[in-house]
């Protein structure tokens, strides 16, 4: 393939700098467009994805630990040493082929077996019980609407979010309740881990080379996995529910996210109250590539970035909403009506109120959201006052809900 | 005699079984020195490799071509597109243009539009602003 390179960045430069840029880009383009000639390259002969090759190890856990990190087999906390007699043990609890293919993941498309979920399942600290919910992770993640390569390629510090319903909650001590982002919610964080380690030696998302995020966050490290505090949920509907499926149905949910925000409201006595504090949240959430009016079903475009966010609301905080709003869709209708922003606060070009939005100069509130389906949430966490606001990554992404097939 | 070798052969026997066992315990446990001895999966994949494919003759000229142009829908794509679009029309006057705005996250719902921007076009010129 032929390339023009035009430098870095095309964006937050003046239109007379683009102009120079075009200028001196444009006799090259047309040379390479007329006359390039491609050279003949090797194809990569094609192996096989299982089994995977076994190879010995002799010296301390520590230099084990190094080892894998400087082949770049792990992602820089200790890995649990995928020995083959672990990944079998691990392997019973499937009844998948350990050479079936469930995912090519990007960026660099990696062929992950079952035999390798297995694997990645032993070095994050996973045990046998734990492979269905894995296969159903990587399902949800593997989905073109999560759109895992973008999410992993961008300069945005993207986080994978993946939410829990059903009975598995406490068949597998899954954290729903106090702390459940936090420490000592093992299952959690070895499922997170598990994403990561997947995501960057699989896909080969690493930074700087694939993973251009220019910060990072710490959902690199450890991919926020949390389940919906269902016994604590006043609309008695969890998300799982609202989608469709049975209370008795295990399901993941997977999204891309950007960096969650807090929202704490000690002193909100009505639901009302409340939800126009959760509302200046997701009003700023965010900030800088957010646009007005956004529409769920329509695709990406400048217009219609972040177009939709999550909320985890405590339970108290749920308790105090729905003594004013008894239906979720009544919450997320107040939502969208209330998060709006003055014009002047969007970014240049990233709102553009239709005709149909009538006359607006540059203080006129403008919503971020157009629909009931843009605003949703679950109920998750202990006692206290907190909610988070989980904006989505501004790509095509779209909430995954999966089975978890036993 | 014979008592005498018989006994010999069972301690000898019994001295090898000794020895295997701690080889084998060696290789299994953590020793003195905290080194262990144990295969491990190497956990890389291999990658995904698709089809080859001939790469497309290029254009002698774009002059009474038809250009598809196929814009990420990034930022200062917008910017750059008229800016490219004017000057490839300077050169080549008979040139011809229609535009696609697909993110490229968007590429596998948007195979239809896909084929139909390869299926009208001489030449695309991929716009990737950012």
């Amino acid at each position: 393939m032929a390339f023009v390179e035009v430098p870095h960045p095309l964006g937050m430069i003046s239109l007379q700098e683009i102009r120079a840029r075009a200028d001196e880009a444009f006799p090259k383009i047309v040379q390479m467009a007329t006359q390039w000639k491609p050279a003949l390259t090797a194809i990569r002969k094609i192996t096989p994805a299982y089994p995977a090759e076994r190879i010995r190890f002799k010296g301390t856990y520590e230099a084990l630990n190094k080892m894998f990190y400087d082949k770049g087999w792990s992602i820089g906390l200790p890995v649990i040493p995928p020995t083959p007699e672990k990944v079998a043990e691990m392997l019973k609890g499937t009844n998948r082929k350990p050479n079936e293919i469930v995912w090519a993941v990007p960026p660099k498309m990696g062929q992950l077996t079952v035999e390798l979920v297995a694997a990645y399942g032993v070095m994050a600290g996973c045990k046998p019980e734990h492979m269905p919910l894995l296969l159903a992770v990587v399902k949800a993640l593997s989905s073109t609407d999560y759109d895992w390569r973008g999410s992993s390629t961008t300069t945005a510090p993207t986080n994978p979010i993946i939410m829990i319903n059903g009975p598995i909650l406490d068949e597998l001590g899954i954290g729903y309740s106090t702390g459940a982002l936090g420490g000592e919610m093992p299952v959690n964080i070895s499922v997170g881990y598990f994403i990561n380690l997947v995501g960057d030696i699989i896909g080969g998302s690493v930074p700087p080379e694939n993973d251009k995020s220019t910060l990072g966050s710490r959902g690199d490290l450890v991919a926020v996995v949390i389940g919906e505090n269902e016994k604590l949920n006043p609309w008695k509907q969890s998300y799982a529910v609202e989608q469709g499926f049975k209370p008795t149905d295990n399901v993941v949910t997977a999204f891309s996210a950007y960096m969650g925000s807090n929202n704490v409201d000690h002193t909100s006595v009505k639901g009302v109250e409340l939800l126009n504090t959760l509302a200046a949240g997701l009003a700023g959430a965010a900030s800088g590539i957010s646009s007005c009016l956004t529409q769920f079903d329509k695709g990406y475009a400048v217009t219609n970035r972040v177009k939709f966010a999550f909320l985890f609301l405590g339970p108290e905080h749920a308790d105090t909403i729905y003594k004013d709003f008894p239906t979720k869709k009544s919450v997320s209708e107040y939502l969208v009506k209330k998060t709006v922003l003055p014009f002047w606060m969007y970014g240049p070009d990233l709102c553009k109120p239709g005709k149909d939005f009538g006359p607006y100069d540059s203080n006129s509130l403008i919503p971020r959201f157009t629909g009931p389906e843009q605003v949703r949430f679950i109920v998750t966490g202990g006692p206290g006052k907190q909610s988070q606001i989980w904006p989505t990554f501004t790509t095509v992404t779209k909430p995954v809900s999966v089975l978890v097939e036993k | 005699m014979q008592k005498h070798g018989i006994k010999v052969l069972l301690t000898g026997l019994i001295a090898a079984c000794f020895l295997i066992i701690s080889a084998f315990a060696l290789c299994q446990e953590v020793n003195a020195a905290g080194q262990v001895e144990l295969k491990v999966l190497d956990p890389r994949a291999e990658l995904m490799s698709t089809p080859a494919a001939p790469i497309n003759p290029r254009l002698k000229t774009l002059e009474g071509k038809k250009i598809g142009i196929l814009n990420n829908t990034k930022p200062g794509a917008d910017y750059f597109q008229p800016v490219l679009m004017q000057a490839l029309k300077e050169t080549y006057p008979t040139i011809e243009f229609r535009v696609w705005n697909i993110s490229y996250n968007d590429y596998p719902n948007k195979a239809n539009e896909l084929k139909e921007l390869a299926a009208w076009s001489d030449g695309v010129i991929g716009l990737l602003g950012d």
